[in-house]
């Protein structure tokens, strides 16, 4: 008990705390909007929203289930060091041959690479982990059951069981959750010769390991700069580089969104201001005037939807077109490709359109 | 608390435009583009009559600062970026600004496009998404080939873009704004906490604008709505309120129209 008090003044100290970006905020960008995610997922309750975010920071027990499940990326964990974390357990794959990722929580835990909690491994994060490693990364949850934040275990098999009922991607193939100390394959890291050879070469050759490494970004403060969520910038890198179409198109399916605006769009562009991410985009010049869309960049907020005056916008969830990664214009019927090698596509986007099938978040 | 409106003399008024440069000047804003005036401080020229009774009246247009401000109930951000200060100035934030342009929609003395709407002017104006501002001060092209200097030529000179520019440090906005947010009058409250006047107020070299707290019954402009009738704008196309209509409850006045005293005179 005492060493669980002392662990968790040690956590909450200054040097770990989730810091907010409220300029990402959908109920920031727009007050009607009322997105209870981060509200209703965390289990201390220490997130109230009035006219700006604030967590209390008595009541958090940094379970990251926050940041990984703001579609925006409001939050974000100070001094986390997440990613690189990742991009190290692949590096080591001759030295170890179980890797083992584990929390800070507990001293004592067996883990080759630790972060502040596993609940921090988002829908996207399982997936790229899950393509990206080459074997089983065993989760280390064997000391969760002490933990004020127990629930990740949960919260974790709820993830993994919705990606594959979804997506059909068995996750768990690569992320190994291990509850029992017993279940738990350890080895301490041993650098012979040939795997120390073998490491350096990892290093050099496995580009698709930055993928894990945060991007270095301004920090975002003022609401008029566009920002992408890290979680969906994991989950674009993990298609284009190395996902099979297939599952691709599984993929999309669940967690990417077609945007398309009628007739009655007035290209007034006030949703271009709202886009939290630079989805959506102007072009006026001399072949008149169009609203872009990007499906890479669109988190499915429904901000646009919800803050266009004339209701001209319309959004369902999935993308199956051409045009993933292009920005395209999605208010004519037949759509412009802004593009120059995709300039003779017909019809960028092959669904009906959707008036009425509003999709539901 | 004050409560800040402005009331414009027009019978002192000559159109000499003192108010606009001034305003361009303190405030760096860029020049007319794409249907957007950036001129916080502006006029409706107005031409009657046929010849030999013909009548002129310029009228100094600017953010009416309204008590029941339409830009700050459409603003969607929290906390709003277009808000209303204690002291009744209509004050833009431009850090929390998406540049929706909605506010520019609700305003009834602006529009979206000043060519395209043909309004006479704008009160809120649009920086480009994407564009740089001062366009001009940062074009390299000379006017005339190797005879004028460029916009960046100048701007190099001065020492800053663009080269004229005031700097001042204000929480809410910036000296020069940035590109995809919307700008406009603040009264210039960087200078009114100050305790100086605005520069449009300032720079009036017949003392025709006349700035003050409306809420005092013997300020400057308290006094001047008290001897005179006072009208109000209603609109960008410059229309007035008629008695007994608030509109947005405007907090710029105007007296002494000089074409009802021609009719007397008449």
């Amino acid at each position: 008990m005492f060493k669980d008090k002392l662990i968790g003044k040690a956590l909450a100290s200054a040097d770990l705390q989730i810091t907010i970006d409220r300029s990402r905020c959908m109920r920031m960008r727009f007050n009607n909007n009322e997105c209870p995610v981060c509200t209703s997922n965390c289990h201390s309750g220490a997130i109230t929203i009035g006219d700006d975010i604030v967590i209390d920071a008595d009541k958090c027990s940094l379970c990251m289930v926050c940041v990984s499940e703001c579609p925006a990326d409001c939050f974000d964990l100070k001094g986390g060091e997440f990613f690189g974390i990742l991009a190290r357990l692949r590096k080591m794959r001759d030295s170890v041959t179980w890797p083992v990722l584990g929390c800070k929580t507990d001293a004592g835990n067996e883990a080759h690479e630790k972060t502040t909690c596993l609940g921090a491994l988002s829908d996207e994060h399982l997936i790229a982990l899950n393509v990206f490693m080459d074997r089983p990364v065993q989760l280390n949850l064997t000391a969760c059951a002490q933990c004020k934040n127990s629930f990740v275990i949960d919260t974790l098999k709820d993830r993994i069981a919705g990606i594959k009922e979804t997506t059909g991607i068995d996750v768990s193939e690569k992320a190994v959750l291990i509850e029992n100390k017993a279940d738990l394959r350890f080895d301490e890291v041993s650098y012979d010769r040939r795997g120390f050879f073998s490491a350096i070469k990892n290093l050099t050759l496995l580009g698709a390991s930055e993928l894990f490494e945060k991007e270095e970004v301004d920090v975002i403060q003022a609401y008029s700069q566009k920002g992408m969520p890290l979680k969906r910038s994991i989950l674009n890198k993990t298609i284009k580089t190395v996902m099979d179409k297939d599952v691709a198109a599984r993929v999309l399916k669940e967690y990417a969104f077609t945007i398309k605006a009628d007739a009655t769009c007035d290209n007034c562009f006030s949703c271009v201001g709202m886009c939290p991410t630079g989805a959506l985009k102007s072009r006026s010049d001399e072949s008149g005037a169009g609203l872009l869309f990007n499906p890479s960049m669109c988190i499915g907020c429904a901000l646009c939807r919800d803050f266009c005056l004339n209701n001209s916008i319309f959004m369902m969830q999935g993308y199956s077109g051409e045009h993933y990664f292009d920005h395209y214009i999605c208010n004519k019927d037949s759509c412009m490709v802004d593009t120059p090698e995709n300039a003779d596509c017909e019809d960028a986007i092959d669904v009906v359109c959707c008036h009425g099938q509003k999709a539901v978040l | 608390m004050p409560k800040y409106g402005m009331v414009i003399d027009l019978q002192k008024c000559v159109g000499c435009g003192a108010c606009a440069l001034a305003c361009k000047t303190e405030n760096n804003t860029q020049d007319r583009t794409k249907g957007q005036t950036f001129n916080w401080a502006d006029f409706i020229m107005k031409e009657e009559g046929k010849f030999p009774n013909v009548n002129f009246t310029p009228r100094p247009v600017l953010c009416n600062h309204c008590t029941d401000a339409p830009c700050v109930k459409a603003c969607p951000v929290t906390p709003k970026a277009m808000f209303k200060t204690l002291d009744g100035i209509t004050m833009h934030n431009d850090e929390r600004c998406i540049g929706c342009q909605r506010c520019q929609k609700a305003c009834p003395y602006s529009t979206k496009d000043t060519e395209k709407d043909r309004a006479a002017y704008s009160v809120i104006s649009f920086n480009a998404r994407g564009g740089t501002t001062h366009p001009f001060h940062k074009d390299a092209k000379e006017l005339i080939p190797g005879c004028t200097s460029s916009g960046v030529e100048v701007s190099k000179m001065a020492g800053d873009t663009p080269p004229y520019r005031n700097r001042y440090k204000h929480p809410e906005y910036e000296d020069v704004r940035r590109s995809g947010i919307t700008e406009k009058c603040i009264f210039c409250e960087h200078r009114v906490k100050k305790g100086e006047l605005p520069y449009c107020v300032v720079s009036c070299p017949s003392g025709a604008r006349i700035f003050g707290d409306l809420s005092d019954p013997n300020s400057e402009p308290s006094k001047a709505l008290k001897a005179h009738k006072a009208v109000q704008l209603k609109n960008s196309k410059g229309e007035l309120l008629k008695a007994g209509e608030k509109g947005t409850q405007p907090n710029v006045y105007y007296i002494r129209n000089f074409k009802g005293d021609l009719k007397k005179m008449a």
